[in-house]
């Protein structure tokens, strides 16, 4: 198996095809932890996305070889794709099995979002970003870190190599746009 | 972006940073002038933030500025006031209750990320008990609910000052005011027990110390509040809080680091009291904040379950001369005697809180509480006791010889000794002891017999020796017996004894006894010759005492286990004249004998000696004996397999005397079964041998025999041979099964020897880098438990360097066998018998002398000596490997042709089909595997690829051929997988799939052959891509991924 930490360090060094590579092994690594959780657990239960995506990173990157900060934000920023896909694929799956759940009342501040989350939930939230992605792709992408990486403000800025102040906008904006979105 | 998403995000956010809330709509409506769609969209979204509430950044990172927003803001019957506190759950404000009554209360709003509905529920279940709870000490609930934002509040009573730790440092108060304080705060948490409430969030933020007139009172916070919101009940909860950073791990009791458990009970909260005491008194958590955030999850989970914190009076002890003089400061005391003050029935309290196991804790708070006020007044604390005896059992589990022993000692000392015996089982009083040192100096030293002599020069010693700080010193109790017995045997040096020399040579074979379970013949031995010397003096011969150290003296050797040449000689010197003299007096003593047996065992010009001397024993023993026979048989299948059936017919008769004798030690009818068992292998009966091994190792099942070290050896044999028949997976079962006995009794030996074992079997199926794992940490645990000089490190560390070779790191090889040299050089220098020996110092060379001549001259030398003596001693079994070695010789001379010759030597030897066995760690693999993958190398070398070829698969054929493998078994499919990436590796694709896909069909379905069933897959994957078949190479690769799912 390829090793992240090794293309993490190939992105830091600035081989921009390295990033293609860590996508599949970031989703795969995910994937399995997730299904691990879900069997794991009671029925019922939910996933921690964040968390997961936190463990992702500890088992996957040698975190004494990428030292750098910038290594995790490309690693996490990868993962909140990832998650994004198996929390829509795990969705729909559940979904499928059980129709007719209420659509929830979904905090945006919270970006333990996929704690509390259920199916029918989550294919809004995709869904709304999805319709957000076409009207302003980088609020998309902000609220994508924030929702299935749990990323920080700070963090979501340096992932997107942007200035806090920046994420804080799109974040402000993509929030009220989703909620909006879920609400109406 | 479009034009229309710009405008109506520009606007948005203009409102939001520069529009005063109220004005929004007037703003909106300038704007947007003539685009009603645009400012209804706009309108839209400033309503959906109105509604989300303002934005604030929760991350550790930020710093927090209080929520202006929510200032004057009206939650139910509640106005908030002021913010006084945030946390990782929530934020904390000073509210104003104006129904039904007007008080200033705290409202918590918990943060967001809790499922509301969840923790009101669990809020309301527990409100019942909240509202029952009253204590002066205990911060009441008042009420719970939801906010208009859908975030849980609790609303309690308001309690305004530092957490306790602040508090004391603050008012510097010294231990005993803090004891005090911390004594009210288990009375105020025992309370709570008793109306049925647990905390299970207690820290130092939840216990809060304002002054009510001028006193401090402790009040406890939060109480139901951890419950509702569901904390630590989920790893994932924990796990959050892990990355946020909150303090709480630190506090957190072993159970609850526990994944999935929910079962957490009123003695949680004792162990957070605990910590929190330990904290008080020293300044620091047990366990280091640093550490446990930079330790990832799941360690910082096993560092709360597993490790031990260092007592308080160590921890102090450790500190930076600052931080301790910073800690001294805080308590009033000094830097220097800080320590000493924690020492004792302090640290020991502290501790039991700490147990990690609930169920030695302190069984509530109160009893915490009592225990410490007994502490406070002078009075016995309950902490020691206990401790005590379960780190003296701890400790005997890790050491058993050496435990026995010590206990003779002490048992020696307090023989028939009752107000001694008192004195051990109760702390010792001085006044006791003045006491009666008074009734014997009244006695009159002059007229009390040799015994009362004995008894008063032990008694002394005794007292002396009683380490009243057990189990205190740096550590464990192993390190303090050790220590006492080293200072007691210092003591008898300094002429302790010197006017009773009869008690002297009593104490001194004491001594020699414990230090030669211990290991430590020297210091055995220096006391045996004491006691020799003053022997002779003292008694008239024949005496029977003199006679007893000659054999003890002899005996020791024979522990010791030394071959050296002048050892034997000496034991033998020792143990004739101890079986002369008992000869003289008439006595039978079937010591002496065995010593003489024992010593002369490995000598075999000596053999026919030893072998009189273990018959004599067995005589001695007379009819019914077990053990000797036991070790003649042994004897008798040391060098000679032609003498196999006569040491057969020898356990038998053990086995019978077992039976007949009534006796009921299941352990000992186990040894004999396994002896059986290991003279069955020997002679190739493997069958029977492993019926053997099984009902040995069902009677070292038994529940109190499951910590028995040679129990587990018994097992590893079983599981070898289970190994052998195919039944990989039971194999590994056992040996994992073994692996958790030893881990749960704590047998630091077996630990090791199961690692090793571990990485004996994933050598075995090919999967090298999980042996190379288990080896070498195997190698490291030897290292560390028995040191390097030890048959469980050599073993590990050999089987370590093979692996090494395999994955073609010589470096690392040579390294690991260079670790070994001064093992198995003392071996080959005795010119004895031990050709695992030769063949790893033989081997070790080859791995570091690459084709120097002289060096390779000076390995064909030890490499023919080895022939010599094995073809001396009929052990014909071990040639094989001596081939291999002159082979790999002849190849680094350059004589490839030679070397491909020896090879076919060596494997017309190699039993068919020798089934790869280690019989214990004396014995040298006798497999042909090696050989026959060294000689296929070795063909393509010398370039006849072909025969290479035709000979590899002909190896296949023996194995399907021969009776007890067969087509699928273990080693036939291993031989079919060596040849597939022998094939691969030459590139040939069609046939390596072919057999490559063969070995995969029989791998048997084992969690221990995964790694070789995911690198054959990948291999046959490639041979699909070399064949152009990506479409299959595919699915063989989708299959390496389901098997790593």
């Amino acid at each position: 198996m390829a090793d992240v930490t090794h293309i993490l360090s190939q992105i830091e060094s600035g081989d921009p095809s390295a990033a293609e590579q860590l996508l599949p092994l970031v989703y795969q690594e995910l994937r399995e932890l997730a299904a691990a959780k879900i069997a794991h657990e009671k029925p019922g239960h939910t996933l921690e996305a964040t968390a997961l995506v936190h463990e992702a990173y500890l088992r996957m990157v040698d975190s004494d070889k990428v030292r750098s900060w910038n290594g995790r934000q490309h690693f996490l920023a990868v993962a909140a794709i990832a998650m994004r896909r198996i929390l829509i694929e795990w969705a729909r799956k559940k979904a499928a099995t059980k129709r007719g759940g209420d659509r929830h009342k979904v905090d945006l501040d919270d970006v333990e979002l996929m704690s509390s989350a259920r199916p029918d939930t989550i294919l809004a939230i995709d869904e709304a970003l999805e319709q957000l992605s076409a009207r302003a792709p980088e609020s998309a992408r902000v609220a994508e870190l924030r929702l299935f990486a749990g990323l920080s403000l700070q963090e979501v800025a340096e992932a997107l190599n942007t200035s806090t102040a920046t994420a804080h906008r799109h974040w402000v904006y993509a929030r009220a746009s989703l909620h909006d979105f879920l609400t109406s | 972006m479009s034009a229309d998403t710009t405008s109506e995000r520009t606007i948005f956010l203009e409102a939001l940073e520069s529009v005063p809330k109220d004005r929004w709509d007037e703003y909106i409506d300038q704007r947007c002038a003539g685009d009603p769609e645009l400012r209804g969209r706009v309108a839209r979204l400033l309503e959906a933030h109105r509604s989300l509430g303002d934005f604030e950044e929760r991350s550790v990172a930020t710093p927090t500025n209080a929520a202006p927003d929510l200032l004057g803001v009206q939650i139910g019957s509640y106005k908030l006031l002021e913010q006084i506190g945030e946390g990782g759950m929530g934020v904390v404000y000073v509210a104003e209750q104006t129904q039904p009554v007007r008080r200033k209360v705290a409202l918590k709003i918990i943060k967001p990320g809790m499922a509301s509905q969840d923790v009101i529920a669990r809020f309301e279940a527990e409100r019942q008990a909240l509202a029952i709870m009253d204590h002066p000490n205990i911060a009441r609930v008042f009420d719970g609910g939801t906010t208009d934002m859908g975030h849980p509040y609790f609303v309690m009573e308001l309690v305004q000052g530092p957490p306790i730790t602040e508090y004391c440092d603050q008012y510097k108060l010294g231990s005993n005011e803090r004891l005090e304080l911390f004594e009210q705060v288990c009375r105020a948490v025992q309370h709570a027990h008793q109306k049925g409430v647990i905390h299970r969030d207690l820290k130092p933020s939840n216990v809060l110390v304002p002054r009510i007139d001028g006193r401090a009172v402790p009040m406890v916070i939060d109480f139901g509040v951890a419950k509702a919101i569901g904390q630590s009940l989920t790893d994932a909860t924990v796990y959050t809080r892990f990355f946020q950073m909150v303090g709480t791990p630190l506090y957190m009791s072993p159970e609850q680091a526990e994944l999935g458990i929910v079962d957490i009970d009123t003695r949680s909260d004792v162990y957070s009291l605990g910590v929190m005491l330990y904290e008080m008194l020293t300044g620091c958590t047990p366990f280091d904040h640093e550490q446990l955030k930079q330790a990832g999850f799941d360690e910082m989970r096993r560092i709360i379950r597993e490790d031990d914190p260092p007592r308080p009076s160590a921890r102090v002890s450790t500190l930076a001369a600052q931080d301790l003089s910073t800690v001294a400061n805080n308590r009033h005391a000094d830097a220097r005697h800080l320590g000493a003050s924690l020492k004792g029935e302090l640290d020991w309290i502290v501790m039991k809180a700490l147990e990690k196991n609930r169920a030695r804790r302190y069984e509530s708070p109160s009893a915490l509480a009592d225990d410490l006020k007994r502490y406070q007044v002078g009075d016995q604390v309950a902490a020691c006791p206990p401790t005590l005896r379960y780190r003296i059992r701890k400790f005997a589990r890790r050491n058993r010889a050496l435990m026995v022993s010590a206990c003779s000692i002490l048992v020696a000392l307090v023989a028939g000794l009752l107000v001694a015996t008192a004195g051990m089982l109760h702390a010792i009083d001085q006044r006791e002891r003045a006491q009666e040192s008074e009734r014997i100096a009244e006695q009159g030293l002059a007229q009390v017999t040799e015994e009362q002599q004995k008894q008063q020069a032990l008694i002394d010693l005794f007292y002396d020796i009683y380490p009243r700080d057990f189990g205190l010193k740096s550590r464990g109790l192993g390190h303090t017996v050790y220590e006492s017995i080293e200072q007691v045997s210092r003591e008898v040096d300094a002429d302790r004894f010197k006017d009773y020399p009869s008690v002297e040579i009593e104490v001194r074979q004491v001594f020699a006894e414990t230090y030669t379970s211990a290991g430590e013949f020297d210091k055995a031995r220096n006391h045996l010759y004491r006691a020799l010397e003053l022997a002779q003096n003292l008694y008239v011969e024949p005496s029977e005492v003199v006679a007893g150290i000659h054999a003890s003296i002899a005996d020791e050797i024979g522990w010791n286990q030394s071959m050296l040449p002048a050892d034997v000689e000496r034991t033998a010197r020792h143990a004739r004249k101890a079986i002369e003299i008992y000869n003289e007096l008439g006595i039978d003593e079937p010591k002496p004998w065995f010593a003489l047996a024992a010593a002369l065992a490995n000598h075999p010009q000596h053999f026919d000696e030893a072998e009189a001397a273990q018959r004599k024993c067995v005589e001695i023993a007379g009819e019914g004996s077990i053990i000797p026979l036991i070790d003649l048989g042994f004897l008798l299948q040391k060098y000679n397999d032609d003498r196999l059936d006569e040491a057969m017919s020898t356990f038998d008769r053990a086995l019978d005397n077992y039976q007949r004798g009534n006796v009921n030690k299941p352990h000992i009818k186990a040894n004999v079964l396994a002896a059986r068992g290991g003279c069955f292998r020997k002679m190739g009966k493997l069958p029977e041998a492993k019926q053997e091994y099984h009902e040995a190792w069902k009677l070292y099942s038994r529940p109190n025999l499951q910590d028995e070290a040679w129990g587990h050896r018994i097992g590893y044999r079983l599981a070898e041979l289970e190994f052998a028949d195919s039944h990989v997976d039971q194999a590994y079962l056992l040996l994992e099964q073994i692996h958790r006995l030893a881990a749960r009794h704590e047998v630091a030996e077996s630990q090791v020897q199961c690692q090793s074992q571990l990485g004996w079997l994933y050598f075995q199926v090919g999967d090298y880098e999980e042996a190379e794992r288990q080896l070498r940490a195997a190698v490291e645990a030897a290292r560390r438990e028995t040191g390097d000089r030890h048959a469980d490190f050599g073993h590990a560390a050999v089987q370590l360097a093979e692996t090494y070779e395999i994955l073609d790191r010589p470096t690392d090889a040579s390294e690991r066998y260079r670790q070994v040299m001064p093992l198995t050089s003392a071996f080959v220098d005795l010119g004895a018998v031990f050709p695992l020996a030769y063949r790893v110092h033989a081997r070790g060379m080859l791995a570091s002398c690459g084709n120097e001549p002289e060096l390779l001259d000076k390995a064909e030398l030890l490499v023919n000596e080895a022939y010599a003596n094995i073809q001396r001693y009929h052990r014909e079994t071990d040639e094989p490997c001596f081939n291999l070695l002159r082979a790999n010789i002849h190849r680094r001379r350059g004589h490839l042709e030679r070397a491909i010759e020896e090879l076919r030597v060596g494997l017309a030897k190699a039993k068919e089909p020798q089934p790869t066995i280690r019989a214990e760690y004396t014995c040298i693999p006798t497999s042909r595997c090696e050989l026959e993958t060294t000689l296929a190398d070795f063909l393509v070398e010398a370039g006849r690829a072909d025969e290479a070829k035709a000979f590899l698969d002909e190896v296949i054929t023996i194995r399907v051929n021969t009776e007890e493998l067969g087509p699928h078994h273990i080693q036939t499919t291993l031989a079919r997988l060596r040849y597939g990436e022998f094939l691969l590796e030459r590139k040939e694709y069609p046939m390596a799939k072919q057999q490559l896909v063969a070995a995969l069909e029989s791998l048997p379905d084992s969690q221990l052959v995964r790694g070789v069933r995911g690198r054959t897959l990948g291999n046959i994957a490639v041979c699909c891509d070399a064949l152009n078949d990506a479409e299959e190479a595919d699915i063989w690769r989708s299959e390496a991924r389901t098997l790593s799912q």
